[in-house]
């Protein structure tokens, strides 16, 4: 069964892109990886899908209806950020008894036992907790929750190395023996590679590429050698990246739908696999170079 | 994982609950108020002197109209502050649809209201305790405080409409405010300038006669129920199409 599908999905900003022509669907109980770069649209998209946004164009229907206003999808599903709001001044014992009413399958024992792994105080105020703490806590309450569709949008935003790990392996131990739909938006991919089934890859608030991590692993190659040898091989192949290195060595990332009979003709170049958080990259270059080039410009200007 | 049905009335009823037990500021807010109010009223308000021969009679009077006036003024802002983002994202964060938000708020509104028309008519009493435990005086009660049911009823039930309209007024402008920040410029200037040019607003003043020069408690009672309902719909209305947090 599709928990969400979404056709030609769109949403609008004054002056920019949100989210366009969104057209895909996430099947029930898998693990979705919702991977793109700062203002990529990551977050309009989310948003759209927990129905906090309203779609300016196309359809997006999540359990069947659509999201915007709908009391059945905001009871199945929880959108959670750094942001979500709750009451700076209710201590988080209270507000565990809040989502203990309003979500049937919450479960108490999981949420206070992993506050206390986390070594933040029932009693605490949300008010007083630090940044990281506090998505620390939103993590808590979007695993005890267990809802039917949980997002978590840049969920460990300030937390340290070995909380962003315990968090991670939590959500991964519960969806196991809780299996229900998850999304989880990042900027590295590397981070929670292990944990996916599938990528949504976005760039400029299109959907490039909608696949499962193992073949994002195998999605293109890099080859590397002598410059003219490298560019002799690659024409007629998908390009999509380039890096020049010094003394006439260049390495091309190509698309990997080459056969192992073109391969045969390459000789003396080196193949090479990139790594699923490697081509997220490369995917999304918007430029061709790279930082450098801002100053290098500069300084020879 | 299986799907959970809600039925709007019981997500109502949650938020409701949720409300009343998570708005703190709107409870201290109210106890402060009218703790500063009785303050205020605890100093006389007048009172003369008569004297004959043999004897002298002091008269001090007290009333309890501050507290009456600052509450009113509390129910505005605290139902105006129920409007703001912070307080409607927070529905969001757990089960909510923009029909069930708006109706919890307006009920969690006028539940306070009609808690704060009872601690306002219990006010009174206090007044009348502190004379009696401080003062070694005769008390004359009056009759709007201390009469029999009805007349307590009556004061009640006016106390109750103004709280109740204030706290209305206070939605549906709390309501535009969200909807656009220019309202919170446009409407005080609408409100205060009349006064400060001396200028008589012809709408503006059938309003407050509307009201004030009602002598049937019933119809006071009506016609504030009646007003009140339409401003809160109007409010709930305006907000049916927001979306939730754009940042």
């Amino acid at each position: 069964m599709n928990v969400i599908e979404c056709r030609q999905a769109e949403k609008k900003y004054r002056g920019e892109h949100g989210i366009l022509h969104a057209d895909f669907t996430i099947r029930e109980n898998t693990i979705t990886g919702v991977i793109g770069r700062n203002g990529a649209g990551k977050t309009t998209l989310l948003k759209m899908l927990a129905g906090y946004l309203k779609p300016t164009g196309g359809e997006v229907k999540v359990f069947g209806e659509r999201p915007f206003n709908s009391l059945k999808v905001s009871a199945n599903s929880m959108y959670l950020d750094e942001f979500t709001v709750y009451s700076d001044s209710t201590p988080i014992g209270e507000l565990f008894q809040h989502h203990r009413r309003f979500y049937p399958n919450w479960d108490q024992q999981l949420a206070v036992e992993l506050l206390a792994y986390f070594s933040i105080s029932q009693k605490a105020v949300r008010g007083s907790l630090s940044k990281g703490q506090r998505n620390t806590l939103h993590g808590i309450i979007g695993l005890a929750a267990r809802c039917p569709l949980t997002i978590f949008d840049e969920p460990t935003t300030g937390m340290d190395a070995s909380v962003r790990k315990d968090f991670y392996r939590a959500l991964l131990k519960d969806y196991l023996t809780h299996p229900r739909t998850i999304l989880i938006s990042s900027h590295h991919l590397d981070e929670i590679e292990d944990l996916l089934e599938d990528i949504v890859l976005i760039d400029l608030g299109k959907i490039i590429l909608h696949l499962p991590v193992e073949e994002l692993k195998e999605f293109g190659m890099a080859i590397s050698g002598p410059a003219a040898a490298v560019n002799n091989w690659i024409q007629h192949k998908t390009v999509i990246a380039r890096k020049e290195e010094a003394s006439g060595m260049v390495t091309v990332i190509v698309k990997n739908d080459f056969t192992a009979a073109d391969k045969a003709t390459a000789a003396g170049l080196r193949f090479s696999p990139v790594s699923a958080s490697d081509m997220s990259i490369y995917l999304t270059n918007r430029e061709k170079g790279g930082i450098d080039d801002v100053f290098n410009k500069r300084q020879y200007s | 994982m299986s799907l959970t049905n809600v039925s709007t009335a019981n997500i109502i009823k949650k938020q409701y609950i949720h409300k009343m037990t998570s708005y703190r500021d709107a409870w201290k807010s109210l106890i402060i108020t009218q703790l500063i109010a009785l303050a205020i009223s605890s100093f006389s308000t007048g009172g003369g002197t008569t004297s004959g021969d043999f004897y002298s009679i002091n008269v001090t009077n007290y009333s309890v109209d501050v507290v009456f006036f600052f509450t009113v003024f509390w129910a505005f802002i605290a139902s105006f502050l129920v409007t703001t983002n912070s307080y409607t994202y927070e529905d969001f964060s757990y089960v909510s649809n923009r029909t069930t938000s708006a109706v919890s708020a307006i009920l969690f509104v006028a539940s306070i209201t009609t808690i704060a028309a009872i601690f306002t008519m219990l006010s009174s009493y206090f007044i009348f305790m502190v004379m009696y435990l401080t003062q070694d005086v005769n008390i004359l009660y009056g009759s709007n405080t201390i009469g029999d049911f009805s007349e307590i009823l009556s004061s009640f039930a006016a106390v109750w409409g103004y709280l109740l309209l204030a706290s209305s007024v206070g939605y549906i402008i709390g309501a535009l405010v969200q909807i656009s920040r220019i309202f919170s410029l446009v409407i005080p200037v609408l409100i205060f300038l009349p006064g400060f040019m001396n200028v008589q607003v012809p709408i503006l003043t059938d309003v407050v006669t509307f009201f004030t020069t009602e002598t049937s408690v019933m119809m006071f009672t009506m016609k504030v129920l009646i007003t009140a309902i339409l401003l809160f719909m109007l409010g709930w209305l305006l907000s049916a199409k927001k979306e939730v947090r754009t940042w």
